[in-house]
């Protein structure tokens, strides 16, 4: 599972950071198992233009928003609202046990809340 | 006492060799012997109890009875002082609907979310104050409490061992205080009793609640032992077949305890179960058992001491090992535990406020039981001095 991508991207996580004024100003929480991050996130003519994460969680958690934010930057908001589990899965290329599916998912499942 | 006969007794060892069990503290694994009790029971003793009046029923009652009879004497207790529940969740929800007392409730922050959120449920219905005692390395601090209680306290609800920190709280201490201050005591030996001898009587605790799922038993039976006295002026849990000496249009009446806190058909096998259990213990002996557990325990906290970033948050003396490391997230090392065929728990264990206070995302908990050997403890360090040089980049 930890394969030397994810590792990477947990100790090298991309985008991150914060935004100043960003449109969205977003909070993921796992509280149960400790997993929470920041997504901040600016809007542009419909696309997301800009996006940025601030992660303290497990290596799963942290690697699969690092590559959300690599993924969603210039898509539009529909584009964004039709990606789901199985998207995120196959981008982040691991098998991942049904207890750490809410850790993979937590920087998807925040920023599709937030552009609701 | 000899591990590997032991072993050799549950039958998951047999069927999964290389497991490293190390998450007792969840739920234990199930002996040979209480898997057959309960096969049995339903191979050949099934009925309802209590009701029917022929041979099956009354053996199936008997079954039942003679099972609360057994946990009884394995605690000091009184027959009539057992009321079979779920688990130790539903005790506590169970005293915290049908107990009525005056004044207020002391509570610890170390507490498990079962030990806690039923009397928060209770203080917001009845307006009562809550107030929480500080963990002191571990422990409960006994000077904190002494502070928190006054006159006002009704009910003091606390573990005798945390799950989140394994060591045994000052228990004796604080229901003597308690008790001067005469605030009722619920006592939870969920982590206690799969490891230690009670004996209800000598602790005074009011009511005791423990799970039989982590003493070897079925899941879906669990224990709570109240003072005849108390239990006698409570009203019922829940309502319905099993409990009612005569219902009328207009009036009921209600059995005496245990059994009118046993509404609707109880898990018979689970019972039977639970006194195989408790056999199967009594047969290896508590203190061999206690010991056993401590010195794996201690052999755990040792050998983590030593891997460099890590931190032991379980105070010496306790059963189980929590600890940390500032490198690798609770569940990342878990993983890589689980992939070298070690089970253990990570995560905040069901006491958010308490790892909240300790400004922790989460913690990772091996927790032994009698079945635990030197090389489990072996293949847990090695494991997690792996998972540390993964992370370590």
């Amino acid at each position: 599972m930890y394969r030397d991508e994810i590792l990477d991207l947990y100790n090298n996580p991309r985008n991150t950071g914060n935004l100043k004024h960003p449109d969205l100003d977003l909070e993921g929480e796992n509280p149960s198992c400790g997993d929470h991050l920041n997504l901040f996130a600016n809007l542009k003519d419909g696309k997301l233009s800009e996006i940025r994460h601030k992660s303290e969680a497990c290596a799963i958690c942290t690697a699969s928003t690092s590559i959300l934010t690599e993924e969603v930057e210039g898509l539009s908001i529909d584009e964004i609202e039709d990606l789901d589990q199985d998207w995120m899965l196959e981008k982040l290329g691991i098998d991942v046990s049904p207890m750490r599916m809410k850790c993979a998912l937590l920087g998807l499942k925040t920023l599709k809340r937030g552009l609701k | 006492m000899k591990i590997e006969k032991i072993r050799e007794d549950f039958p998951v060892f047999r069927k999964r060799p290389e497991l490293s069990y190390l998450d007792s503290a969840a739920t234990s694994q199930k002996p040979e012997k209480v898997i057959k009790a309960v096969e049995n029971f339903y191979r050949e003793n099934n009925s309802n109890v209590g009701r029917g009046l022929y041979e099956l029923a009354n053996d199936a009652t008997q079954g039942y009875e003679s099972s609360r009879e057994k946990v009884a004497e394995f605690i000091g207790a009184g027959k009539d002082e057992i009321v079979f529940v779920r688990n130790t969740t539903e005790a506590e929800n169970l005293l915290a609907s049908s107990l009525e007392f005056e004044g207020d409730i002391l509570l610890s922050e170390m507490a498990h979310h079962s030990e806690q959120l039923p009397w928060r449920e209770k203080a917001e219905r009845e307006g009562k104050n809550i107030e929480y005692i500080e963990t002191e390395n571990g422990k409960i601090s006994l000077k904190d409490f002494e502070e928190k209680i006054d006159e006002k306290t009704g009910l003091v609800a606390i573990s005798h061992i945390s799950n989140v920190f394994g060591a045994e709280n000052p228990v004796e201490e604080i229901i003597e205080i308690a008790h001067e201050y005469e605030a009722l005591v619920v006592l939870d030996c969920a982590q206690s009793a799969p490891h230690m001898k009670l004996d209800v009587k000598e602790l005074d605790a009011d009511f005791v609640t423990f799970s039989g799922h982590k003493m070897l038993g079925p899941t879906g039976i669990g224990v709570l032992y109240g003072k005849k006295e108390l239990l006698d002026e409570m009203r019922p849990y829940q309502v319905g077949g099993g409990m009612v000496k005569s219902v009328e249009k207009d009036s009921v009446r209600y059995e005496d305890h245990p059994h009118k806190f046993e509404a609707g058909t109880p898990n018979i096998a689970g019972a039977v179960g639970l006194k195989a259990a408790i056999e199967y213990l009594e047969n290896i002996g508590l203190e061999e058992v206690h010991e056993h557990d401590l010195r794996i325990s201690r052999k755990i906290r040792k050998g983590l001491k030593e891997i460099e970033g890590l931190k032991v948050l379980s105070p010496e003396g306790a059963i189980l090992v929590s600890f940390h490391s500032e490198k690798v997230h609770s569940h990342d090392l878990a993983e890589v535990l689980n992939q070298k065929d070690v089970a253990v728990r990570a995560g905040n264990h069901c006491a958010q406020p308490q790892h909240q206070d300790l400004d922790l995302a989460g913690t990772v908990r091996a927790s032994p039981y009698l079945y635990n050997t030197e090389e489990d403890v072996e293949k847990l360090l090695e494991a997690v001095e792996e998972a540390v040089k993964i992370f370590d980049v």
